[in-house]
């Protein structure tokens, strides 16, 4: 009981404070609540979004280099300029424009027009991919205007924004455009660009801090880890020399396209991939009005009739068939059917009893009797598993993308007739890459075994991938790889060319899809091809040549054998290789 | 003496054991909020002094991260600018500064056949020319034998 008026004042007082407390100890409880759901039960994004802070680190991509190491694809940078006009007094402006004119080489009417009458609020870009002479100008004038005792003219870069994009840069130029690839300002890519793109890009770093969570993790350092640099098996000299050398027989003979390949026989590594026409992949603003096929791979893209080219292949497949010996004649009456197709020599060299006809001078003289006499004699079954063991029909696989795998009817689909068979004896309906041919011809080269042809030789990144050759499979025996290498040979000896070069032996074969004006063939549908290898006796590079479309020459002696001519030349002198007799004493 | 008891107040001498007992609980409460609050001062101090010095190296990190990055482009530039200067164009405008042209062809008698050749030179140097013009070279562990082997005061 309270007694007295002093008593009672003062339990209204600890009445109050108890009150007080109560309710400040339920704001505490409700702030110790709301810390204790922040810090242990808040979703980690919320969370985050609140208290951490990232900065992303970019990755460099990786550079491509030939198989010297000269660069022919490799990451720049370039900058953006901009200006908040609204951030700059007339004073700065004015302070500024001179320098500016320098270093933007503007003129000083159009630099003071863009930054002053445009609208205030927005940013003005004062340029986009600038060198990076133009950003360390910049800087410079930065550092020179911090020194400036004048307090306005200190913050006058502050207005500027200087952002950096990485651009790939081409040092060689056209060089190999088709095979590098290109990345479009979309993103889009080709070429190896589109197919090593996982280990070219690398992987962008992170640094990333959160503040004021107990328990979750406090933030991290992820480090940059750059894109590979992918080494080629292409050689740089073999290939400007190969482009530059097609692209005079592309215009030569006004043809609509051509490709080169060279490919060592040994392990399937190709040393030169050549388009011609070409673009270059570093100045986007000349492809307008480019044809869009400039920018295909044809060697692996485009596939055609082999033609005569198939006639070896066919010579070899019998071989190793045993349907034939390299020292079997027959009789060549000059006209055969097949099926319901007849078969005539080019020369329509008819005669009642028969022309003997070896098997080398079935080669030498390109005779389509005698080819397509020894397919129907192999018969579908046995022709056709060898030409598929050759590589026909099927993909080489090659690391590059968008690879064609050409045309083979085979027994048992709806348009195949007997007449196909003696047709695809003589390369006709049926199509292959050059690439495809290129790959067969370097399996007779090397002595029967087909290699799988490969670009990259190896993957410089964090781990090291070398491409080691891969054989996919034994097609012929070594003695007829070399029975085929000698008639070719002496085809190339017995030409009207003669011998490529004094003391080299190289084996070869030319090709032509129609005549203009006789065969009644559509434009387009000409083709010109030369395919060879060598030095003999321990052959070792196939040459292959293809022009499409030629119009003024068109024959594969007068169009594409004088380029292989002139590349097996250079490549003799470039490789050093030793004469066909020097390898015959060694 | 005797206290007259009469004329004291009515106070007690000695406080009660149960008042002691208030002060000292008092007492020490008061040290416990002291403590705590110096606790709790500590912590804020730590935290604080912490998280200054994390920001601290957090800035500097970030400063450092961008000056790499800004390296790094001037790496990538001056790549790029080696690798032009060594391309074939330049290497081919450099040739034909110093009067190099390129062959109209490529069917020119090969080095090898100059080197290997099925043609004997004409004129052959005389071996012992051959021997003048590209002396012997002694290795290490020769000369470190001519040395032994050697006549005394040679």
């Amino acid at each position: 009981m309270y007694t007295t008026n002093g008593e009672i004042a003062e339990s209204n007082q600890k009445r109050r404070i108890s009150w007080l407390l109560i309710v400040m100890g339920v704001a505490g409880l409700y702030v110790a609540g709301h810390l204790v759901v922040w810090q242990i039960f808040a979703p980690a994004g919320k969370l985050s979004a609140l208290a951490s802070t990232s900065a992303e680190l970019p990755a460099v991509r990786g550079t491509i280099v030939d198989r010297g190491g000269h660069a022919l694809v490799l990451s720049d940078v370039r900058y953006e300029v901009s200006v908040t006009p609204r951030l700059l007094a007339t004073a700065q402006i004015d302070r500024l424009i001179p320098e500016l004119v320098r270093i933007f080489n503007k003129s000083e009417a159009e630099l003071k027009q863009v930054i002053t009458s445009t609208n205030q609020a927005a940013y003005v870009e004062l340029g986009r991919d600038l060198d990076p002479q133009v950003k360390a100008d910049l800087d410079e004038l930065e550092s020179r205007l911090l020194a400036d005792p004048t307090p306005s003219a200190r913050f006058g870069l502050d207005a500027f924004a200087i952002v950096p994009s990485p651009v790939r840069v081409y040092p060689e130029g056209s060089l190999a455009a088709q095979v590098l690839g290109l990345i479009t300002k979309d993103g889009d890519k080709t070429g190896l660009e589109l197919r090593y793109d996982a280990v070219m890009s690398g992987r962008a770093g992170q640094r990333s801090s959160k503040t004021g969570s107990l328990l979750g993790q406090g933030g991290g350092y992820i480090p940059v880890e750059d894109g590979a640099t992918l080494v080629l098996t292409i050689d740089r000299n073999l290939q400007a020399e190969a482009e530059r050398l097609l692209a005079v027989a592309v215009e030569a003979s006004k043809a609509k396209r051509g490709t080169v390949i060279i490919l060592d026989a040994s392990s399937g590594a190709l040393l030169t991939l050549a388009n011609a026409p070409s673009y270059d992949p570093g100045a986007w603003k000349t492809w307008s009005g480019l044809d869009p096929s400039v920018f295909n791979n044809m060697a692996v893209s485009s596939p055609f009739e082999p033609r005569a080219t198939q006639m070896p292949l066919t010579l070899a497949a019998a071989l190793e068939a045993n349907v034939i010996t390299a020292g079997m004649t027959y009789q060549d009456f000059g006209s055969l059917m097949v099926g319901n197709q007849r078969f005539v020599n080019w020369d329509e060299n008819r005669t009642a009893n028969g022309t003997v006809t070896s098997i080398t001078d079935t080669v030498v003289t390109s005779r389509i009797y005698g080819t397509a006499y020894i397919g129907s004699l192999m018969g579908p079954a046995c022709f056709y598993e060898m030409i598929r063991r050759m590589g026909f029909g099927e993909p080489t696989g090659i690391d590059l993308p968008a690879e064609q795998t050409g045309e083979m009817p085979l027994p048992g689909a709806e348009n195949w007739s007997l007449a196909f068979l003696g047709m695809n004896a003589i390369g006709r309906s049926l199509t292959v890459t050059p690439l495809q041919l290129a790959s067969a011809y370097g399996m007779l080269a090397n002595g029967g075994e087909l290699m799988r042809p490969y670009i990259v030789a190896e993957q410089r990144g964090a781990e090291t991938v070398v491409t080691e050759p891969f054989k996919v499979r034994r097609v012929i025996t070594p003695e007829h790889a070399a029975t085929i290498s000698n008639m070719l040979a002496e085809a190339v000896e017995k030409s009207e060319a003669g011998p490529v070069l004094p003391g080299y032996r190289f084996a070869g074969f030319s090709s032509l899809t129609g005549i203009p004006g006789t065969d009644n063939l559509p434009r387009g549908w000409l083709t010109s091809a030369y395919v060879g290898y060598g030095p003999l006796p321990n052959e070792r590079y196939v040459i292959l040549v293809w022009i499409d479309d030629p119009q003024e020459v068109y024959f594969g002696k007068d169009v594409a054998q004088p380029v292989f001519r002139e590349l097996a030349a250079y490549l003799v002198n470039y490789m050093a290789l030793a004469s066909s007799a020097a390898e015959v004493s060694q | 003496m005797s206290i007259d008891r009469s004329q004291v107040p009515m106070m007690p001498m000695v406080q009660p054991a149960t008042t002691q007992m208030a002060d000292r609980l008092e007492y020490r409460r008061l040290m416990c909020m002291l403590l705590t609050l110096v606790a709790a001062a500590l912590a804020g101090w730590l935290y604080l002094r912490q998280a200054s010095t994390a920001a601290a190296y957090w800035y500097e990190i970030g400063r450092l991260e961008a000056r790499k990055i800004e390296l790094r482009n001037n790496i990538q530039h001056l790549r790029s600018l080696s690798a032009k200067s060594v391309s074939l164009s330049e290497l081919e405008r450099t040739a034909g500064e110093l009067g190099y042209t390129r062959p109209t062809t490529n069917t020119l008698p090969s080095r090898n056949e100059l080197v290997i050749g099925d043609q004997p030179s004409a004129t052959p140097a005389p071996v012992e020319q051959a021997e003048a013009v590209q002396p012997q070279r002694k290795g290490l562990w020769q000369r470190f034998k001519a040395w032994l082997n050697a006549e005394p005061g040679t």
